[in-house]
C-alpha cells in the first residue's frame, strides 16, 4: 500500500510541481518511525518481580551500593500502609516494569508537521508524560523534580532513545531498594510490527555502582469500550499506629534478612545484591563456594 | 487485561489503591495512521472525473446550470490554486490520514477525536463532549463544525458551517448550506468511511459515499501539501473563465465518447439508481 501510495504521489508531484501551485502531496523527509497507539505490556519476562511481586530481601542482580542496601534493610512493607505512602508513583525508571496500559501519541507543528513532542498517558497511577522532540534543552539542576522527570528524545535510526532527568527519589525494586533523585535515565524505544521493546538503563551516583539495565516488551492493542484509570485515594489502612510513626526496622533487626535467601537455599551474600551477582559469572563462583563448604 | 481488572476488584476493598481499572468507555480506537485504498471510483478519484460527467448524482437543475458554466481553467486562478476540498469530499483525495484522541488527563474520557488530513493540510476536530453546534451564523470552514457520538463501536459524526465547495471535483457544486454525516467503522487494520452529504441547494436527495483506508506505520516521514499561488495563465485583471448558458463545448463530450445519452451524463437522483439502466436499456431498444 505505501509504496502504492508513494508512487502515485511522486508520478504526481513530478507531473504538477513544474507548472502548478500545489502538488498532490509531499512527503517530507522525517527521521524515526510512529510509536503512536495503545500498548500493552508482555510480562513474560521477570513475572514473578512485576506481578506478584519481589520477596523481601531479594536485592540479587542489582548493582546496588552500601548505602542502598542499608536503606532497604530498614524498609518495612508496612510503609506502604502509610497514607503519604499509599498513592505513591513509580518513577520513570521502575513504572514501565507495572501492570500498565501505555498510550503514545504525537503532538506535531500543525504547519510543519514536525514532532513537537511525544506523549505517554501510563495507566498505572494515571500519569502523564512528555518527551521533547524539538531540541530543548534540559532544565537547569535546581529546577522542580517530578515521577516522570524532564525527557528529550532523538531517533538513532529507527530507534527512539529518550534521556531524563530530574526524576524523583523512587525505587529499583519494589522491596524498598531505593533510586535517588539524582539517577538518570536512558531510554530505547525499538518497534517490531506491533511489538515494542524498551530497554531502560538507569544510572544512579548515590545508590548504583554500575549502570542498570532493564527490557521490557509491549503488544500494540486496539483499545475498545474502556478507559484505563488508576484510582487512589488515601485512606487509613491501620488505626492504631501512633502519629507520625513510619513503620521501619532499625540496624540489624530486619527480621527478614534470611527469609528470601533460606527459602531458595542462596547464600545470604547473593540476595543482598550488588554489582558481582548481575553477572553470570557470579553463579559459577556461589557454586564453588558451595562445593568448598562440602 | 482480564487480570487488572481482578486485581482491582480484590484490593479495592481494603486498600486506597487498585493495581488499576478499566472504566467503561464508548467506542474503539480509531487513531493512527491511515492510506487510503483507491479501488473505489479510482477513475473519478484520481485522473479525475471527465467534463460533463454529472451521472449517478442526485444534483438539482441549478448544480446542473452552474456546472455547467464552470470552465476547468477557473483552477488556474490564484484564488481558486489552492482552494481546500470540503470535508464532504476530501476524504475521496489521495490523502494520507492521522487520527488521534485528546483525553482528558484526570477522566480518560474522550474530548476530541482529532484528525490531520495531509491534502491540503487539513486539522479537523470533531468534539466527542456534547458540546452543541454553533449557531447559523457562524464563521464557515473547510472542514465544518464537527460533534461525534459512537453508535456501538460505529462513529458517527454530524458537521455543519462549511464552506461552498463540490460534489464532482469537475465543477458540480455543494453549497455552504450543506450538512455531513459520517460514519468511520472500524474493521481490524481497515476502516471504513461512509459519508452522508445533504443540501437543500443543490442536491435533491443525500448522496452516499464510501471510501476505505489501511493502517499504517509511518517511518521516516512526515506529509505535508506545499500549496502557494502564483500566475499560471498572464490573464486581464478580474477575468473568471466560464462558459455562459448553452456555450460549454464539452457539453457532449463525455456522452459521445462512452454512447451513453446526454441526459444519463447531466445526472440527476434517478441515475443514481440501478433501475435507470433497465430504462436506458428500453429506450436504446426502442430506438
Amino acid at each position: 500500500m505505501r509504496t502504492t501510495g508513494i508512487g502515485l504521489l511522486l508520478a504526481a508531484m513530478l507531473a504538477g510541481a513544474s507548472l502548478r501551485a500545489q502538488t498532490a502531496g509531499a512527503f517530507v523527509a522525517a527521521p524515526g518511525l510512529d510509536l503512536s497507539g495503545n500498548w500493552a505490556p508482555i510480562v513474560h519476562e521477570d513475572q514473578p518481580e512485576r506481578g506478584p511481586g519481589p520477596p523481601l530481601v531479594d536485592y540479587a542482580g542489582l548493582p546496588i551500593t552500601d548505602g542502598a542496601r542499608q536503606w532497604a534493610l530498614s524498609w518495612d512493607a508496612s510503609r506502604l500502609t502509610l497514607p503519604e505512602h499509599q498513592c505513591q508513583v513509580h518513577v520513570a525508571s521502575y513504572i514501565y516494569r507495572g501492570p500498565l496500559n501505555l498510550r503514545i501519541w504525537e503532538e506535531k507543528d500543525p504547519q510543519s508537521q514536525r514532532i513537537l513532542a511525544l506523549r505517554q498517558y501510563i495507566s498505572t497511577y494515571e500519569q502523564n508524560r512528555t518527551i521533547w522532540m524539538d531540541g530543548r534543552p534540559h532544565p537547569p539542576e535546581g529546577a522542580v523534580h517530578t515521577w516522570m522527570g524532564f525527557s528529550t528524545g532523538k531517533w538513532e535510526g529507527n530507534m527512539l532513545t529518550v534521556y531524563t532527568t530530574h526524576i524523583k527519589q523512587g525505587w529499583v525494586r519494589r522491596n524498598g531498594l531505593p533510586v535517588s533523585d539524582r539517577a538518570t535515565l536512558v531510554e530505547h524505544y525499538i518497534r517490531h510490527g506491533n511489538l515494542m521493546t524498551h530497554v531502560s538503563v538507569s544510572t544512579d551516583p548515590v545508590y548504583l555502582t554500575e549502570p542498570l539495565i532493564k527490557t521490557e516488551t509491549f503488544n500494540r492493542i486496539v483499545q475498545e469500550g474502556q478507559n484505563w484509570l488508576y484510582p487512589c485515594s488515601y485512606v487509613v489502612e491501620v488505626a492504631d499506629r501512633p502519629r507520625g510513626a513510619v513503620p521501619s526496622y532499625m540496624p540489624g533487626e530486619n527480621p527478614f534478612v534470611t527469609e528470601f535467601a533460606d527459602r531458595y537455599n542462596l547464600p545470604h551474600e547473593a540476595v543482598l545484591g550488588g554489582a558481582e551477582t548481575m553477572y553470570p559469572e557470579y553463579q559459577q563462583k556461589t557454586a564453588n563456594a558451595a562445593r568448598a563448604k562440602k | 487485561m482480564r487480570s487488572v481488572f481482578l486485581l482491582a476488584i480484590l484490593s479495592g476493598i481494603v486498600y486506597a489503591q487498585s493495581a488499576g481499572a478499566i472504566a467503561p468507555s464508548p467506542g474503539v480506537d480509531l487513531s493512527g495512521n491511515w492510506a487510503p485504498l483507491l479501488h473505489e471510483d479510482f477513475p473519478e478519484r484520481i485522473p479525475g472525473p471527465e467534463l460533463v460527467n454529472f451521472a449517478g448524482l442526485p444534483v438539482n437543475d441549478a448544480a446542473r446550470a452552474f456546472a455547467l458554466s464552470w470552465d476547468a481553467s477557473r483552477l488556474t486562478l490564484p484564488e481558486h490554486q489552492c482552494q481546500v476540498h470540503v470535508a464532504s469530499y476530501i476524504y475521496r483525495g489521495p490523502l494520507q490520514l492521522r487520527i488521534w484522541e485528546e483525553r482528558d488527563p484526570q477522566s480518560q474520557r474522550v474530548i476530541a477525536i482529532r484528525q490531520y488530513i495531509q491534502n491540503y493540510e487539513q486539522n479537523r476536530t470533531i468534539w466527542m463532549d456534547g458540546r452543541p453546534h454553533p449557531p447559523e451564523g457562524a464563521v464557515h470552514t473547510w472542514m465544518g463544525f464537527s460533534t461525534g457520538k459512537w453508535e456501538g463501536n460505529i462513529l458517527t459524526v454530524y458537521t455543519t458551517h462549511m464552506k461552498d465547495g463540490w460534489v464532482r471535483r469537475n465543477g458540480l457544486p455543494v453549497s455552504d448550506q450543506a450538512t455531513l454525516i459520517e460514519h468511520f467503522i472500524r474493521h481490524g487494520n481497515i476502516f471504513t468511511h461512509v459519508s452522508i452529504v445533504t443540501d437543500p441547494n443543490y442536491l435533491t436527495e443525500p448522496l452516499i459515499k464510501t471510501q476505505d483506508f489501511n493502517l499504517i506505520i509511518p517511518e521516516g516521514q512526515n506529509w505535508v501539501y506545499p500549496c502557494s499561488p502564483v500566475v499560471e495563465i498572464q490573464r486581464p485583471r478580474g477575468a473568471v473563465p466560464h462558459y455562459l448558458p448553452g456555450e460549454n463545448p464539452f457539453l457532449h463530450e463525455f456522452a459521445d465518447k462512452f454512447k451513453i445519452p446526454l441526459e444519463a451524463a447531466l445526472g440527476g437522483a434517478e441515475t443514481m439508481y440501478p433501475e435507470y439502466q433497465t430504462k436506458l436499456k428500453a429506450a436504446a431498444a426502442k430506438r
